[in-house]
């Protein structure tokens, strides 16, 4: 189904669509450099983890040398490996920052700060201290960044979300954040995110992306962080792979449509129920 | 007949705006979404030791794919709308309670075996858990429900029933 964009939400789009097209946006593999096999990376003190999180990718930390919670934390065996304050996760953290700073440097479009109930095509955008309580909708295929200089997602089941239309993916999502993020509990969040202190998330928390924490920690509570695997951008595809955790796939019981079936069903049979009645009145 | 649709309606519309209040998603639907869960990663773990259960997520760790139990998902509004007959049917109070508990456990017995098998059809195939995500688990809880409802009005067949139900409703 077609999204129809406000005017003032139309124009503003397609002027951050007209500033990324005009940018040199670099390809992600190449944005992150060796990072882009991470899905976790703090900085100091550590990485501190609790619960049954499940990563897709390597979690790493540098300058210090600590990492908490693994397990009961696990990688997914052929993802990635945990990185200690070694030259590995030196290098990764050295090219977040390289990465970072360019995201940082992109010129983005003023968009409102609560980031739910709006229609985004592909750009860059400028939000302040980004909140998610609703959804967010990314519209076709491209790179989407979001510069914010906070960034929070709303707790509770169903209550943030990024709905993903028309080819856009998580994978070419980027958070530029300017201090710390903290994802929601139960909060199933999306792209790669790149702060530039900690990042923290919420218990039963799913991310599909990267949490890339430049001078913080980044903190686990039973969450599951995927590493992008996918995006428009050549060289990488969309969706989980063999091994690779799924985003949690929402299960409902009923539609709409089935649970109108089902007490119209309930209804007539009741009726008949009434009409026997009567007759052996 | 009239009377018993405008109730059922009335009860149907009434639940499905109390169950939507962040009250009461707080109170009753998240902590039973969370039970769901955990009752159906504690039966998956019986045989399965690579089960995991967070919060309304259940995951394998082996290969870690993901079923989330969603506000929807856990059963209650099928549950909602069988209770919402019951309760609108003339019948006996005792009668409508017993109904009530009986479609309650019906459904969420359903549903948990439900979840199970989406869990493990998921890591098998895909298109399989679509197909009976969509279509077979839908009809198959929509089947319970009626079933359930039909026995309960087979039960209120004894004119003794009717007769009580009857008393009940006219006033004094």
């Amino acid at each position: 189904m077609p999204v129809r964009l406000p005017r003032h939400r139309f124009a503003r789009a397609a002027c951050a669509s007209a500033l990324a097209l005009a940018l040199p946006l670099p390809g992600l593999a190449q944005l992150l450099g060796t990072a882009s096999s991470f899905a976790v990376l703090g900085a100091t003190p550590n990485v501190t983890n609790t619960g049954a999180t499940v990563v897709s990718g390597s979690v790493g930390v540098w300058p210090a040398a600590s990492i908490t919670g693994f397990p009961p934390g696990s990688i997914v065996p052929g993802t990635g490996s945990l990185h200690l304050g070694d030259t590995v996760a030196q290098q990764a953290q050295t090219d977040t920052t390289t990465a970072y700073n360019t995201l940082a440097g992109l010129t983005g479009a003023a968009i409102a700060p609560a980031l739910g109930g709006q229609v985004l095509t592909p750009g860059v955008y400028s939000a302040g201290a980004a909140n998610l309580t609703g959804t967010l909708t990314l519209n076709g295929p491209g790179l989407y960044v979001i510069q914010a200089t906070a960034l929070t997602t709303a707790s509770g089941p169903g209550a943030s979300s990024v709905v993903f239309l028309g080819g856009a993916t998580a994978c070419d999502l980027w958070w530029q954040v300017g201090s710390s993020a903290a994802i929601g509990t139960f909060s199933a969040m999306q792209g790669n995110v790149l702060a530039l202190t900690s990042i923290t998330l919420g218990t039963s928390a799913s991310l599909q992306g990267r949490a890339l924490a430049r001078n913080g920690t980044v903190t686990l509570d039973s969450d599951a962080v995927t590493a992008c695997a996918g995006g428009s951008t050549p060289g990488f595809v969309v969706g989980p792979a063999p091994g690779i955790p799924s985003a949690p796939v929402p299960t409902p019981t009923l539609s709409e449509w089935a649970m109108i079936l089902l007490a119209t069903l309930l209804a007539v049979a009741g009726v008949g129920a009434l009409r026997r009645r009567a007759k052996l009145r | 007949m009239g009377r018993f649709l405008a109730i059922f309606v009335a009860i149907v519309v009434g639940l499905f705006a109390l169950e939507l209040t962040p009250p009461l998603q707080a109170a009753v639907v998240a902590p039973w979404t969370a039970g769901l869960a955990r009752v159906s990663a504690a039966l998956a773990a019986s045989f399965d030791p690579h089960v995991l259960s967070a919060g309304k997520v259940l995951r394998s760790s082996t290969n870690g794919f993901a079923i989330s139990i969603e506000a929807g998902c856990n059963g209650l509004e099928a549950a909602i709308v069988l209770i919402a007959a019951m309760l609108a049917f003339p019948a006996p109070w005792k009668h409508r309670l017993i109904g009530v508990a009986a479609g309650l456990g019906a459904v969420q017995v359903l549903n948990v075996a439900r979840v199970i098998s989406l869990f493990y059809l998921g890591q098998w195939s895909p298109a399989a858990f679509e197909w009976a995500h969509l279509y077979l688990w839908q009809a198959l809880i929509m089947l319970d429900a009626l079933a359930v409802w039909l026995v309960w009005l087979r039960t209120l067949r004894a004119p003794e029933e009717w007769a009580s139900a009857r008393a009940e409703a006219v006033p004094p």
